[in-house]
């Protein structure tokens, strides 16, 4: 376990670079992810589902270095169509949309894209640093974790996101315990022969696949969701890109503007390390720091403003790295793309977390690197492939949903090779569909059923190493300090929406 | 009329953290580990708190009805936003595909219904981004018989494509 940060590097370019291929596999996800961030309504999450079944065939670190690769692209890709077209292409460009797209108009476009995937390559690898050399160090504190510690990691992963990612608390709950039931069917995880929710059908018996449970809900639910809008409306306006866009941003420009690309980029690490906040709020900070501390002109914000560019690019990217922290070294995610780069692992039958650092070194070296390099060729991929891009933003959802579901079905075929689980996925995606229609989010059920194997064995194990006295659990103290941070996680959000509810009334 | 929707929603929870509850009581107790660190035990609080939930959505959408009742003055509080109920057509349309789809794979084969669920979907959705919605296939005959043609060559590159990507290339056992 004394690996270090250096020595992980080195295994894992070993490891990954042992086949050749593996840069191909990074070059096709980071195309795949530039394609899902470009095009608005796909995400990179649909791209890491489509492709998530088809790892299962690859070598571990191969297969988690092609999602990285997507991850990277699509969180990149997206600032071309906030900026050309005034859509984000995900979510995670909302804030670049502020700035971004009034540049455009101005005839700048060219810049604020070109300024854009500097601060993205900027944010990554910040945040790549920050993954690479923080993970390990916590990795060695969470080793010397019990059961009742690692209970309640997952009790604190669970409530943060249920109070952050859920307007209304109550349904955020609710589709977390549904997680639960969900992860509960099946063999029970500490006896191994106990069948729970079997419901009498062979089946129920292996439990709901964590592949079936991630493409019925974030793969179909969100296209049954999507299919509400089709209907006749107008074409986007795009605005031409007329000028070459520059590769780099000038030394001076860079100069002046380091401090904003540096205080972005840390304040999407840590942002990405708490679980459940994401890309949108880690750039909606940014672009207040920015706003308030940085520019010389503040009130040009959102008039087209290079500095808002800057703080919303750096900081969704610089998100990614912080993200993976929680993800690896505790396996804890903090994002659906976390959860599903976390069922990537587990389909592989391996479990994030300190173990991983000390039995796995080479695979979580690989996933450094490929994080490092996904970073680099996308810059160089966005660039060689922009024309392409740009036109990509006039195509239309109806003609790629049919290929979706094709391959949302084939790919959960893949894995089981039983037609079952592709009738799970639809009654999966129909469950999502209704729940999310009436406001109850998806990421509490997903990392419901994520979690709760972690969150039962630890507690059943802590139970029986204890003498069944659960008293014992005061004896330590890191445990009540993590149960503390995981009520205050839940309660803050409630009481912060209360009160600007109340300043509202 | 959010209200209605946190009722229906939070009758169901209840029930279903009420069934939930009776299945667990069902679940074995075996082994030497005592009940409380046993398969059935860890459950219990998880569905009694789905079930107080699902209470607890029932009394917020009573709450939010007295809240509608008030700020909108008739009895029902049926105004304001109205509540999309229905599942919009091109939903169902999408979900009745697909649900064929999987049910005629063992008998048509993968390759024809994949080809025949991208034609119905690529051609339906044309028909819903239409001015005049699905009526444009009686209006407009004739363009309809022009996108048709057009989306069954789309579909069967695409058939195609996955034939030769996943089936030959990477190998991959096809369903059906």
């Amino acid at each position: 376990m004394d690996i270090g940060a250096f020595e992980l590097l080195r295994l894992g370019f070993e490891a990954l670079f042992a086949d050749y291929r593996v840069i191909l596999y990074l070059i096709f996800g980071i195309v795949v992810g530039l394609f899902f961030g470009v095009i608005p309504g796909l995400t990179s999450a649909l791209a890491i589902l489509l492709l998530l079944p088809f790892t299962y065939f690859m070598d571990p670190g191969m297969g988690m270095g092609l999602l990285i690769a997507i991850y990277v692209g699509g969180i990149s890709g997206s600032l071309i169509a906030a900026i050309l077209l005034n859509i984000p292409g995900t979510p995670a460009s909302i804030v670049t949309t502020w700035d971004g797209y009034p540049m455009a108009k101005q005839g700048r476009g060219e810049e604020a894209i070109s300024v854009g995937l500097f601060a993205s390559l900027f944010g990554g690898l910040l945040s790549c640093f920050a993954l690479v050399f923080l993970a390990p160090q916590i990795a060695k504190v969470a080793l010397k974790f019990s059961y009742w510690e690692y209970f309640c990691l997952g009790i604190l992963g669970m409530a943060v996101v249920v109070g952050i990612s859920s307007k209304d608390m109550t349904k955020g709950f609710i589709a977390a315990i549904i997680g639960v039931f969900l992860a509960s069917i099946g063999f029970d995880p500490v006896s191994g022969t106990i069948i729970r929710f079997g419901f009498g059908s062979r089946h129920l018996i292996g439990g709901v696949d964590v592949l079936v449970l991630v493409v019925g809900v974030f793969a179909i639910g969100e296209i049954l969701k999507q299919c509400e809008d089709m209907r006749y409306g107008a074409k986007a306006q795009i605005i031409p890109v007329k000028k070459k866009i520059a590769i780099f941003p000038s030394i001076a420009f860079i100069k002046k503007h380091l401090r904003n690309f540096s205080l972005s980029s840390i304040i999407g690490i840590i942002v990405g390390i708490v679980p459940g906040i994401g890309q949108v709020t880690g750039s909606t900070i940014a672009y207040s720091q920015a706003q308030a501390f940085k520019s010389s002109e503040p009130e040009k914000f959102g008039e087209g403003n290079v500095d808002g560019v800057i703080a919303s690019e750096s900081a969704n990217n610089a998100v990614n790295g912080g993200a993976l922290i929680p993800m690896i070294t505790l396996g804890i995610p903090g994002d659906v793309v976390t959860l599903l780069l976390l069922s990537g692992f587990i389909m592989h039958g391996l479990h994030p977390g300190p173990l991983l650092f000390r039995d796995n070194p080479e695979l979580v070296g690989s996933v450094f690197v490929a994080f490092i390099i996904a970073n680099f060729l996308m810059y160089a991929i966005v660039f060689g492939l922009m024309k392409l891009f740009v036109k990509l933003l006039q195509f239309h959802m109806r003609l790629l949903f049919p290929v979706l579901i094709v391959l949302a079905s084939l790919g959960v075929y893949v894995g089981s090779n039983a037609l079952i689980d592709v009738w799970m996925m639809i009654a999966m995606g129909v469950i999502a569909y209704l729940l999310v229609k009436n406001g109850f989010p998806m990421l509490p059920l997903a990392l419901g059923y994520i979690l709760h194997p972690i969150l039962e064995s630890n507690f059943r194990k802590g139970m029986i190493a204890n003498s069944y006295d659960i008293m014992s659990f005061f004896e330590y103290p890191i445990a009540v300090v993590i149960l503390a941070l995981a009520v205050i996680g839940l309660v803050t959000p409630y009481v912060i929406r209360k009160r600007s509810h109340s300043k509202n009334m | 009329m959010a209200w209605r929707r946190d009722i229906v929603y939070g009758v169901v929870i209840a029930i279903f953290g009420l069934i939930l509850l009776y299945a667990t009581s069902q679940i074995p107790l075996l082994g030497d580990v005592k009940p409380v660190a046993g398969a059935r035990y860890y459950l219990y609080p998880w569905f009694l708190l789905l079930f107080l939930l699902g209470l607890h959505l029932v009394f917020q959408g009573m709450s939010k009805k007295k809240q509608a009742v008030k700020e909108e003055g008739n009895e029902k509080g049926e105004g304001g936003k109205s509540q999309d109920w229905f599942i919009p057509l091109p939903t169902l349309f999408t979900l009745a595909l697909l649900l064929l789809y999987v049910t005629l794979i063992p008998l048509l084969g993968y390759q024809l219904m994949t080809f025949l669920i991208l034609w119905g979907l690529f051609t339906g959705y044309f028909l819903f981004c239409q001015k005049e919605g699905p009526s444009f296939l009686i209006r407009q005959k004739k363009a309809f018989i022009i996108a048709a043609v057009k989306y069954a060559v789309a579909s069967a590159i695409v058939v195609a494509l996955i034939q030769l990507i996943f089936g030959t290339i990477l190998d991959v056992r096809l369903p059906g």
